[in-house]
């Protein structure tokens, strides 16, 4: 089987060069590109590229316009690498569709993973239809048959308990939920006063799910409110 | 049935029943009235002893008087009356003489006058015997009489209308009993729909009083012209007379009704006082009235205080006026002046002559001017360094270059202009090193990303010598404390350069601290602290909760750093007046030698060496973040215990 290919593209050279090695350590066979026009023929003039890591900060043409000019024509996942980490900068780079996000400095390990869960969506789930007893929100999938979670194709073991607040919260995506309401759902019980057992439990399904548990793509503190399920953006 | 009776349908039944039982009522009323009032059938007879019908009474009073004049005596329509009168002294004799021949006349003419005078005397006890005072010289003999067959008649036709009276008297009570009954059905439902909402008209706008006084025209009116129609008694008009009466009397009887419906409705609503003409009249002129007397109390008091500011503003002007006088070159002016003057006093003789006073007099007015001016000067002056000593450094102050004090002016405006230019440098100075952290952040992290990058490549390696391993994991480790303290430097500047976005909310604050816990219980757990916590419900505030959660974490980690190991520390809630204050309090494990208020600033350590993990914001930028949404953030120390205490309005 061919080596899955990635497009590296940042205008520091060392950075190009660190991320390549951590890739062919991990079996892809990374190209790389200084600017955003030498990204777009390397993309164009060679379809087998399965994945693209993308600078926002470069010369000549920058990420956010490559991005846009690439999804005109291709439709291959895009981590966005950037050294700007506000909030408003995420959102405008995810919103030009990119697949993911990262800000520098990153650790390594991160990004390796985030480009694993991306391939892993790219190559293994692309037309897959969902079956009904399938809860799906991006890449997390709850089968409520079976009572098992997968992220990204890869199956991750939860609780019982942890499971119970992940489909209640699954149910309901976008449905912000204070501490009563998820305790009195899976515990039928009303709230022990000013108890963090709720948090604590949040945390560790984060832990589990979530690439980097500090910045979560699908289970959101909404601080001093409650939690919720993110869908993929915004 | 309760839908039923409130519903709009039978309402309006009731009000055209109500209109149409009127009609028929005045209707009946109105046709027996005529001949209730031609046959006066509440008389028994056609006359008494005393009080005739009156048309035998009117033929009687036109026989009497026509005695007296030279015309012909009229005579009775025979078919009513038969008549006798008989005036010898002036040659009258007319009518039937023979009438009174039958001894029994009395009994066949029923309805009859008879008077006689003789001798200035009368011999009836009628009311006709004025007559003989009248005509004391004549004697006289009249005699009045109904037709027997025209009193048969009379009296038949009379009993007949009686009983047609008595008959229709009932219907009309029956008319006017059900009249009251839909009349007080309707007061009772109107207003109020089959919901029990009670609904207002158009008409209900209208003040009562206004409403009542057009009702009352309107009975009034219609009355008289009903009344007036009753006498207008012409046989072939009656029956447009009963028509137009009875429609008269319901649309009176039915503007009426609404109009007291209108009051009902205005009662159950609870607004017929606020509706009412007078009572708005009154509160209206009672508001005028307290207005008019607010008015001239405060023109008085503003009177009292002119009087007072222009005895107070006179004794600053006399006062300063002797301050300025004492200045040195005003003093030599005035020294001029009174030297002149006294010169010039003497020359001329003090009091011999008038043109040296009224001389000196213009002096001292001219002098006094010149004071005056002086004065105004320094007042604006007085202004100018006030309005600077407020902060307002623009403002320059303004004096003609001729003046006295120009030259303080003008030093005064250059001091401004020194302060202002020195404010504007330290603003510059503030915003080009709040961008130039920033600069400086964002240029660090490219090469902190190979550092990074790098130094993990190193560490999955083997390296020779065995050391260089150990080396390449310092790198890595301090290269991820330099991200944080890039990242916290950035956080720190942005925060105090004003630039953060925000995102208010309300919070609880209680289950903002318990998230807090729950995301790091692990740093708490694994240096070995007890936590003791106390945070109640709801305790709800406005704040930007991403920016509040970093203060929590800030101030657990914090706690896990500097606290004793295995002491207990507390985070606690409380609520006191209209504020909600969080503590956080730990046993430090170092002395606490440093200043509570520094501890704050940034890049400030607990330990002077700076040789613990940190990179001295994390109470800075917990500080300026819970500033920045409103709270205030306190640290007090007590001893070994360390206190945190942010407090928050409630919301």
């Amino acid at each position: 089987m061919d080596k899955i290919k990635i497009l590296v593209t940042d205008d520091d050279r060392e950075i190009v060069d660190s991320i390549s090695i951590f890739l062919e350590a991990d079996g892809y066979t990374a190209i790389k590109a200084y600017d955003g026009l030498e990204a777009l023929d390397k993309v164009i003039s060679d379809p087998g590229i399965s994945l693209i890591i993308l600078d926002i900060m470069m010369p000549s043409l920058d990420g956010i316009q490559t991005l846009m000019k690439l999804r005109q024509e291709k439709n291959i996942p895009v981590i966005l690498l950037s050294a700007k980490s506000e909030d408003a900068d995420k959102i405008l780079g995810l919103y030009a569709g990119a697949d993911d996000y990262v800000t520098k400095p990153f650790s390594p390990p991160e990004l390796m993973a985030r480009v694993k869960s991306q391939i892993r969506r790219y190559t293994m789930l692309g037309g897959a239809t969902t079956p009904p007893t399938k809860l799906c929100v991006g890449g997390l999938e709850l089968d409520t048959e079976s009572k098992t979670v997968t992220v990204d194709g890869a199956e991750v073991r939860l609780t019982r308990i942890e499971y119970r607040i992940l489909e209640l919260m699954c149910r309901n995506v976008g449905k912000v939920f204070s501490a009563e309401e998820i305790y009195r759902a899976v515990w039928d019980n009303d709230i022990v006063v000013g108890d963090n057992t709720i948090a604590v439990h949040i945390r560790h399904i984060r832990e589990k799910i979530e690439i980097n548990p500090k910045d979560p793509k699908y289970l959101k503190v909404v601080w001093g409110i409650g939690y919720k399920i993110c869908s993929q953006k915004g | 049935m309760k839908k039923l009776a409130y519903s709009a349908i039978s309402k309006a039944i009731a009000f055209m029943l109500v209109l149409a039982l009127t009609g028929i009522a005045v209707g009946l009323l109105v046709s027996v009235g005529f001949d209730m009032i031609e046959y006066n059938i509440f008389e028994d007879e056609l006359y008494d002893d005393f009080n005739f019908s009156q048309s035998m009474r009117n033929e009687m009073t036109s026989l009497i008087d026509n005695i007296d004049s030279d015309i012909p005596i009229r005579e009775p329509d025979s078919s009513i009356f038969e008549y006798y009168i008989s005036v010898p002294g002036k040659n009258i004799l007319q009518g039937n003489p023979s009438l009174l021949e039958d001894t029994d006349f009395s009994s066949v003419y029923k309805y009859s006058i008879y008077v006689i005078c003789q001798d200035g005397k009368a011999n009836t006890q009628t009311s006709f015997n004025y007559m003989s005072k009248y005509y004391p010289d004549f004697d006289c003999e009249i005699f009045l009489a109904y037709t027997p067959a025209y009193a048969a008649d009379y009296t038949a036709r009379k009993l007949a209308v009686k009983e047609a009276f008595e008959k229709n008297i009932y219907f009309v009570l029956f008319c006017a009993v059900g009249i009251i009954f839909l009349f007080v059905y309707l007061l009772f439902v109107c207003g109020r729909d089959c919901f029990g909402r009670i609904k207002l008209l158009l008409q209900d706008k209208i003040p009562p009083e206004l409403q009542l006084a057009a009702a009352a025209f309107l009975v009034v009116m219609g009355g008289l012209l009903i009344i007036n129609l009753l006498y207008f008694d012409e046989p072939e008009l009656r029956g447009i007379i009963i028509l137009s009466s009875s429609i008269c009397a319901s649309l009176v009887i039915g503007i009426v009704l609404c109009i007291f419906m209108s009051f009902a409705r205005l009662g159950k609503n609870g607004t017929f006082l606020r509706k009412s003409l007078i009572v708005i009249i009154c509160v209206w002129g009672y508001k005028t009235l307290i207005k008019i007397l607010k008015f001239c109390f405060g023109l008085i008091g503003k009177f009292f205080k002119t009087i007072i500011r222009f005895f107070k503003q006179l004794g600053i002007h006399i006062h300063s006026f002797f301050d300025v006088l004492l200045t040195y070159r005003l003093a030599k002016t005035a020294a001029a002046v009174i030297v002149l003057t006294g010169g010039l006093s003497y020359i001329f003789g003090f009091t011999q002559s008038f043109f040296p006073f009224l001389l000196t007099c213009a002096l001292i007015a001219l002098v006094t001017f010149k004071l005056l001016k002086a004065i105004k000067s320094f007042e604006v002056i007085s202004n100018g360094i006030h309005s600077i000593k407020n902060g307002e450094i623009n403002q320059k102050i303004l004096l003609p270059e001729k003046d006295y004090f120009h030259e303080i002016a003008d030093s005064v405006n250059s001091i401004g202009d020194g302060i202002q230019a020195a404010v504007e440098k330290s603003v510059k100075a503030e915003k080009l090193k709040t961008e130039l952290i920033t600069n400086v952040s964002h240029d660090l992290k490219t090469p902190l990303t190979s550092i990074i990058s790098y130094s993990d490549l190193l560490c999955d390696m083997k390296l020779s010598p065995n050391e260089a391993n150990e080396y390449a994991k310092i790198i890595r480790k301090k290269g991820e404390r330099l991200k944080n303290l890039t990242q916290d430097l950035f956080d720190m500047s942005k925060a105090q350069s004003g630039n953060e976005q925000l995102n208010i909310e309300r919070l609880d604050l209680a289950l903002l601290i318990n998230q807090s816990l729950g995301e790091s219980d692990s740093i708490l757990e694994k240096s070995g602290l007890v936590p003791v916590i106390d945070l109640g419900r709801e305790m709800f505030i406005s704040g930007d909760g991403k920016k509040l959660s970093r203060v929590f974490e800030n101030l657990i980690v914090n706690i896990s750093k500097y606290a004793q190991k295995s002491t207990r520390v507390f985070i606690s809630i409380k609520q006191k007046d209209n504020n909600i204050y969080a503590e956080f309090k730990n046993t430090s494990a170092a002395p606490l030698d440093f200043d509570t208020e520094e501890i704050t600033e940034r890049f400030v350590r607990g330990d002077k060496s700076r040789s613990t993990e940190g990179s001295g914001l994390g109470l800075a930028i917990a500080k300026s973040y819970t500033e920045l949404c409103g709270g205030s953030f306190r640290v007090e120390t007590d001893g070994d215990l360390f206190k945190v205490i942010i407090a928050f309005k409630k919301a």
